[in-house]
């Protein structure tokens, strides 16, 4: 069993990127709208499989803050940023900080992983789970700490989190949240569907961009289909939804029912709807894509790099063969979130 | 008593109030029934007695509308043929009724206990157990009679069987049938289901601790008197032992397993008397030896075995090839602990006579990977099952022509034509289904669509999604069913059926959007979906545009007169549930005489 490799023997690569880059080789498929939730799939061509995803791996855990993944194929595997399992076992459920990679055929134990159940004791036995990814909320606090050890050093956001959708209790288990609503999250993770050539997507919620996904292959991102939309942007959505915060997406159109006085106009009415989606959409992705990107190399293997990017809107990670980006998922920042409501609001006026 | 369960009254309030029920604690149960009204939607509620004044009172300080359901029963009447009201209902009873009955019906034709795409085995379970418990405190004769229906599923029908046996009758418990006739129809739903089912069923009461003497009979009735227990003996020997154990009590049981262990002749004539005690008389001796036999072997003895299975299954430990009688699957499992060295091609190519119809569908893929050919006879599978073979197998021009003389001969049996329809098969990803059972709802509605194609003289299909590959069109992509629809309006059907899971994403509701402004501009084509995933959420199938177009759930094509019967159980229950019992084997459920007439019937002791 090997460690995670330690940072100081990496000597980090820095430079600027852009989303256009980022993307490349991707387009955009069709919305898909259900509440105040949007997808924009990304298609494309471009594959590595070369890399695989930890859905199917062995996994375990022999010390709190511990995740020991065995990867018996001969790819590499990719853990995706933020990745953690709940299990049904007198258990610490744990996550990752960060994304990382197991080489092939050998088994890495990664230590600066986080709790994520303040008060249960005992070890996950080696054993498939079904992952899950962090909740949105939670995953820039995870990354900002990924180099702090402790395996408690997301408690207090978890408590924060609970709180704030309204789940009062004094210890930080993240699995309440998940409990309060499994149904909710069923039902909402069940709207949205894969589509043939994805290995991305754009997620919306109440219209603007919260996150943007990229992976290795559409097989590698089928895998994370659900822990993406059901506990990392669904647990989001799902808040906003209760909270108010966000209302229906103005990128959702509705039909002008007014307007409609035949079949044709309605045919005219639900091609336009659709056009002007699809242009909301796009529209979407180009306010991103020249934004730059700072970018710092973390770990390395064989031909892949790991970095972490961030720019004033986004923070997130990216996996790197030479120039062509592999793995890509980035989330908006809570201070541009926050910058955004204050721009949002009206100016004081009598 | 008009109530539900535990005495609750039932309490409708208007569907604005969902705060106000959810402030009161009611927000997290669903709610009872869903009913349209002059004022708009009201809720149905369970609401315990002593909170129901409270409750409806803060409800109309709020000023919404609250209406409690009469106490007074329902007062059906049953003359064996046709079920009435004895008087007039309150509009709300029938209202009540109508809802009930149907979300019941729509349920327990979907329901399979497995998990969906969408929904955990566990959140089935739960809406599955609200409206059966539901339905029962309504009335528990109609509940039992609703679950002999043919499109029923096992799984509906375990958890039927289960509650009936669980709660014994009350005298002033409101009930269609007598107890005798609740005993022949209980003993006949369980005869009715497939045998690993029914040991699962027995198991359930195990589990459940209900050891009442009418379940012991039921089951030891079920187990002595099947021709094929000397089968059942050595393919389902756990679950038999379980259901022994269970039914003639622990310490009954090892006392029959000793004596039973012994030949006849060395048996003494009081261990022959505590043995026919526990065990019931038996007309013949051949009879009862054959029991005395596998309920031996069942319970662990294995000396001095005369029947040819029993003895196969003894012998083949040693040999393999002496277990050539055996099943399958019972001689796999032999194999892989004592003939390690032994590969299962070996055991699939001894057994292949024995296969069963299911077995030799499902054992293709292994048979050819080990060269072993196994015949299948098409025409015996349905045809739901044969598109889930040809999706994991590929289709064949003989599939192709089995499934359309199949749906060609259930077109013909049903008393309903259609002139020119249009059919939208979603083809979306999620009609994949869940990993446990792949390809389900795309082939039943594909299956669906045949029928529905010969039963009109023009049918125009269009698809949602999905990718056209040698001849079967596998799910894919998402679900975006507003255009295709117009697309079917466009070309002047009569009617439409949407055969779709329920779930729309691009965007959702954008199938409602369009069928409202089709009604607005006077497009009155009728439309209708019809489904055969169950949704936990919507307590029975997923509705697309609800309130707009009703839905229907369609397990089977053989269900599609159920459906049709189902658009008028909420407004007509009375007509629609007698259509619905119309249909039923009466004569054969009825025509059972006692419960048992032999065997178990007299001397059913006591479990330990």
């Amino acid at each position: 069993m090997f460690p995670a490799p330690h940072k100081a023997l990496i000597r980090p690569r820095r430079g600027k990127t852009t989303v256009s880059q980022m993307l490349r080789g991707c387009e955009p498929g069709p919305m898909q709208t259900s509440g105040i939730m949007q997808i924009i799939p990304l298609l494309s061509d471009l594959e590595d499989p070369d890399i695989v995803s930890p859905v199917n791996a062995r996994f375990r855990t022999e010390a709190y803050g511990t995740m020991i993944f065995d990867n018996p194929s001969s790819n590499i595997m990719l853990i995706p940023c933020h990745a953690g399992y709940m299990v049904r076992q007198p258990a610490q459920d744990h996550a990752m900080s960060h994304a990382a990679f197991v080489k092939r055929e050998s088994t890495v134990s990664f230590n600066d992983a986080m709790c994520i159940q303040q008060t249960q004791p005992g070890f996950i036995s080696p054993g498939s789970y079904s992952m899950m990814i962090l909740p949105f909320p939670l995953r820039e606090k995870a990354l900002q700490m990924r180099e702090e050890k402790g395996f408690g050093k997301l408690w207090n956001y978890i408590l924060e989190f609970n709180s704030d959708a309204g789940i009062e209790k004094t210890q930080a288990h993240l699995e309440y949240f998940f409990t309060r609503f499994e149904h909710e999250l069923n039902e909402f993770a069940a709207e949205f569907e894969w589509v043939p050539r994805q290995v991305g997507a754009v997620i919306l919620t109440g219209g603007e961009v919260v996150g943007v996904e990229r992976c290795p292959s559409s097989e590698y991102f089928q895998s994370v289909w659900e822990p993406l939309i059901r506990e990392c942007y669904g647990s989001h959505a799902l808040k906003a939804a209760r909270k108010e915060t966000v209302s229906i997406p103005s990128s959702r159109v509705p039909l002008d029912l007014d307007s409609i006085a035949s079949l044709g106009d309605l045919r005219k009415a639900l091609d336009d709807a659709a056009a002007k989606e699809e242009m909301i959409a796009r529209g979407r992705i180009r306010d991103l894509i020249e934004e730059p990107f700072f970018y710092e190399e973390e770990d390395r293997l064989e031909r892949y790099s790991l970095e972490t990017v961030s720019n004033s809107q986004f923070i997130g990670q990216i996996v790197r063969d030479g120039e062509r980006v592999c793995y890509l998922s980035l989330i908006t920042s809570d201070e541009w979130r926050r910058t955004r409501e204050w721009e949002a609001a009206k100016p004081f006026s009598i | 008593m008009f109530l539900s369960d535990k005495g609750k009254r039932i309490v409708f309030v208007s569907a604005a109030a969902a705060d106000v029920m959810r402030d009161s604690g009611y927000g997290d149960e669903p709610s009872l029934c869903r009913i349209p009204t002059e004022q708009g939607f009201m809720n149905g509620y369970c609401i315990s007695p002593g909170e129901c004044e409270a409750v409806c009172e803060k409800c109309r300080n709020e000023g919404f509308d609250v209406e409690i359901a009469p106490c007074e029963g329902l007062s059906l009447r049953w003359d064996g043929r046709k079920m009435g009201f004895e008087r007039p209902p309150h509009p709300l009873q029938q209202k009540v009724l109508g809802h009930v009955a149907g979300r019941f019906i729509e349920s327990a034709v979907t329901a399979t206990g497995r998990a969906t795409f969408y929904n955990t085995v566990e959140e089935q379970r739960k809406a599955l157990e609200v409206i059966h418990r539901t339905l029962f405190y309504l009335d528990r004769g109609l509940y039992g009679l609703l679950l002999a229906f043919g499109g029923v599923t096992d799984h509906a029908r375990q958890m039927g069987v289960l509650r009936l046996l669980s709660f014994p009758r009350r005298d002033d418990e409101p009930s269609l049938l007598s107890d005798s006739q609740e005993k022949d129809l209980l003993r006949w739903m369980v005869r009715s289901m497939p045998p690993q089912r029914a040991f699962k069923l027995f198991e359930m009461i195990a589990c459940a601790r209900i050891n009442n003497r009418r379940t012991r009979k039921l089951m030891l009735d079920f187990i002595f008197h099947s021709p094929k227990l000397e089968l059942w003996s050595v393919r389902y020997r756990t679950g038999l032992r379980r259901s022994l154990i269970h039914a003639l009590g622990r310490r009954a049981a090892s006392i029959t397993k000793d004596i039973l262990e012994r030949r006849e002749e060395d048996r003494t004539d009081r261990e022959k008397d505590i043995v026919a005690g526990f065990l019931g008389r038996f007309s013949g001796r051949e009879k009862r030896e054959r029991v005395y036999e596998c309920v031996a072997f069942a319970l662990g003895a294995e000396k001095s075995l005369s029947l040819p299975l029993l003895r196969s299954y003894c012998a083949s430990r040693k040999d393999l090839e002496a277990g050539m009688g055996l099943p399958f699957e019972t001689l796999e499992g032999i194999r892989s602990t004592f003939h390690r060295n032994r590969t299962s091609a070996e055991v699939l190519a001894l057994t292949k006579r024995l296969l069963t119809d299911g077995q030799k569908l499902g054992l293709q893929r292994k048979a050819a990977e080990d060269g072993v050919e196994i015949a299948v006879d098409f025409s015996r599978y349905s045809p739901a099952r044969l598109y889930i073979y040809a999706f994991e197998r590929g289709m064949t021009e003989e599939i192709q022509m089995t499934l359309h003389d199949n749906a060609r001969d259930t077109a013909s049996s049903i008393p309903l034509s259609f002139s020119r329809t249009g059919l939208l098969v979603d083809c979306s990803l999620s009609m994949k289904g869940h990993r446990t059972q792949p390809f389900r709802p795309i082939a039943q509605a594909l299956a669906l669509r045949d029928v529905l194609q010969r039963m009109s003289e023009d049918a125009i299909t269009v698809y949602c999604g999905g990718e056209m590959r040698d001849s079967l069109i596998y799910p894919s992509g998402h679900t975006s069913l507003a255009p295709a629809l117009l697309d079917l309006i466009e070309r002047n059907v009569d009617n439409v059926f949407i055969l779709s899971d329920g779930y729309e994403n691009a965007p959702s509701g954008r199938l409602g959007e369009v069928v409202l402004a089709l009604r607005r501009i006077g497009v009155a084509t009728p439309i209708c979906q019809l489904s055969s995933v169950s949704a936990s959420e919507s307590g029975g199938v997923r509705a697309l545009a609800p309130g707009l177009i009703p839905v229907m759930a369609v397990p089977e094509q053989q269900s599609i007169a159920l459906s049709l019967i189902m658009t008028i159980i909420r407004e007509n229950p009375v007509k629609a549930l007698n259509a619905v019992i119309s249909m039923l084997p009466l004569d054969e459920i009825f025509r059972t005489g006692p419960l048992l007439r032999e065997g178990a019937a007299e001397h059913v002791s006591s479990p330990a």
